[in-house]
């Protein structure tokens, strides 16, 4: 479904990922770990297509993302570890906006109805830069429910989260778990990535320090690599 | 998808009105400058007025442009739009036509004001002048779509952004300048309608330049 090639990135002549390769099969979990720093959230960005690699080469469905036309990217989701929407649009705009340029014509009740299912409901209209950032990381779980897509990249999924905001998320991914969908999750928790994920994949020193499936892995292991 | 993204552009600055009320305020305050500062006769202020014109709507484009991208910057919202499965050609051209229309509602305003300060009287075919303006506003967020999507992961975007972009775009401001010169000298279309051709030509180079490189300009 999604082939990764030989994917080098650097920043200011500092190498940040060399040499990353892999493949990702439908209903694909992975949790993408790694210290602060070492690159988690430069690969999904280009995986995403927002950023570009200095060298190597992405598919999505035997079509290379970078140099085919955009369109071939439906049902790609990418969400980062920032907002991602428009401060001076309401939750309801931003969603609309969001929906409609991935090619999903959504009815604002739907729209409606997965914000109140968050406990957003009341703030509708408000402009989303009043909001704190657990209600901002709440809207991207609205924007991944709304939109029909493939593959998700998600970059930190419960940061900010209180306990109710987190399991809320938690039953979104649990659907997505059960509806075989494919994602990629960079996150700091090796436990969670154990107990949800179906495969890991550890990043160090620029590159991909494993790949296993996380029936075959010792937790003890990740935790000492990590620290 | 290009009328999606406009009006995201233009409900952005709905909601904040963050663009054309500065646009107009510094607008206004240039003209109140040239007006109060000069002092000259109605001959004068018609031979300058064609190049003052100009400077303020280059200067209102630039803060405009700056704050399109600031907006776009903002919680890294412009990921939302590179994100989704649309060309950014596409992304381009719906950026030049969003600030061509912000720029044009700013001029509406802005010439009035411009007219009655500076003493001027313009000819009776002013719709010549709105194509000069059409044309100009769209040569000048060509131009000006390119270099702030440039500029805008740099440091120092704000500066960077006028750096760039008043040398890229002068040519254009000429042949604007030009143009409405010999408008408000009434002279026929067909003495300076190479003026127009220069300007088309203008829109034509950067609006295809644009639209070819703004994949390439947005990437990190």
């Amino acid at each position: 479904m999604y082939t990764v090639n030989n994917i080098n990135k650097s920043f200011f002549h500092r190498t940040i990922l060399e040499d990353i390769s892999f493949k990702v099969d439908h209903g694909d979990i992975i949790a993408l770990l790694g210290k602060n720093g070492i690159g988690k959230s430069t690969l999904l960005r280009i995986l995403g297509k927002i950023s570009q690699p200095d060298t190597g080469e992405i598919f999505y469905n035997d079509l290379n993302i970078c140099k085919e036309k955009a369109i071939i990217r439906k049902g790609i989701l990418y969400i980062g570890h920032d907002v991602g929407l428009y401060p001076s649009l309401s939750s309801l705009d931003n969603l609309r906006f969001a929906c409609y340029i991935h090619g999903n014509k959504v009815k604002d009740s739907s729209i409606i109805s997965t914000l109140n299912k968050l406990g957003l409901s009341n703030r509708i209209n408000d402009q989303i830069k009043i909001f704190s950032k657990g209600m901002l990381q709440s809207l991207k779980y609205a924007l991944a429910d709304l939109i029909d897509w493939d593959i998700l990249f998600f970059d930190e999924p419960f940061s900010s989260l209180d306990l109710k905001g987190r399991k809320a998320a938690q039953g979104y991914i649990d659907k997505w778990i059960v509806n075989s969908k494919t994602m990629i999750f960079a996150t700091h928790d090796p436990e969670w990535s154990l107990s949800y994920c179906s495969r890991l994949l550890l990043l160090d020193n620029q590159k991909i320090l494993f790949d296993q499936y996380t029936n075959k892995i010792d937790i003890k292991k990740i935790i000492k690599i990590l620290r | 998808m290009f009328y999606t993204l406009v009006r995201k552009d233009l409900l952005l600055e709905l909601r904040t009105k963050e663009i054309i009320i500065p646009m107009f305020a510094f607008g206004l305050a240039i003209i109140m400058i040239f007006a109060l500062s000069f002092n000259a006769s109605q001959e004068i202020n018609h031979a300058f007025s064609p190049g003052l014109l100009w400077i303020i709507i280059l200067f209102i484009s630039s803060l405009g442009l700056n704050r399109m991208f600031v907006l776009e910057k903002e919680f890294d919202a412009f990921t939302l739009t590179l994100a989704a499965p649309i060309d950014r050609g596409t992304i381009f051209v719906s950026k030049v036509i969003s600030g061509t229309i912000l720029l044009l509602i700013a001029e509406i305003m802005i010439i009035p004001p411009f007219i009655i300060f500076m003493n001027i009287a313009i000819p009776s075919d002013w719709h010549i002048m709105i194509l000069i303006l059409l044309i100009g506003d769209l040569g000048i967020m060509s131009i000006g779509t390119i270099v702030s999507g440039l500029s805008m992961r740099a440091k120092l975007s704000e500066m960077l952004l006028p750096i760039l972009f008043f040398p890229l775009v002068s040519p254009h401001i000429i042949a604007c300048v030009k143009a409405t010169n010999y408008w408000f000298k009434g002279l026929s279309f067909i003495n300076w309608q190479a003026w127009i051709y220069l300007m088309l030509s203008f829109v034509l180079v950067f609006f295809l330049l644009g639209f070819m490189i703004f994949e390439y300009i947005t990437e990190e």
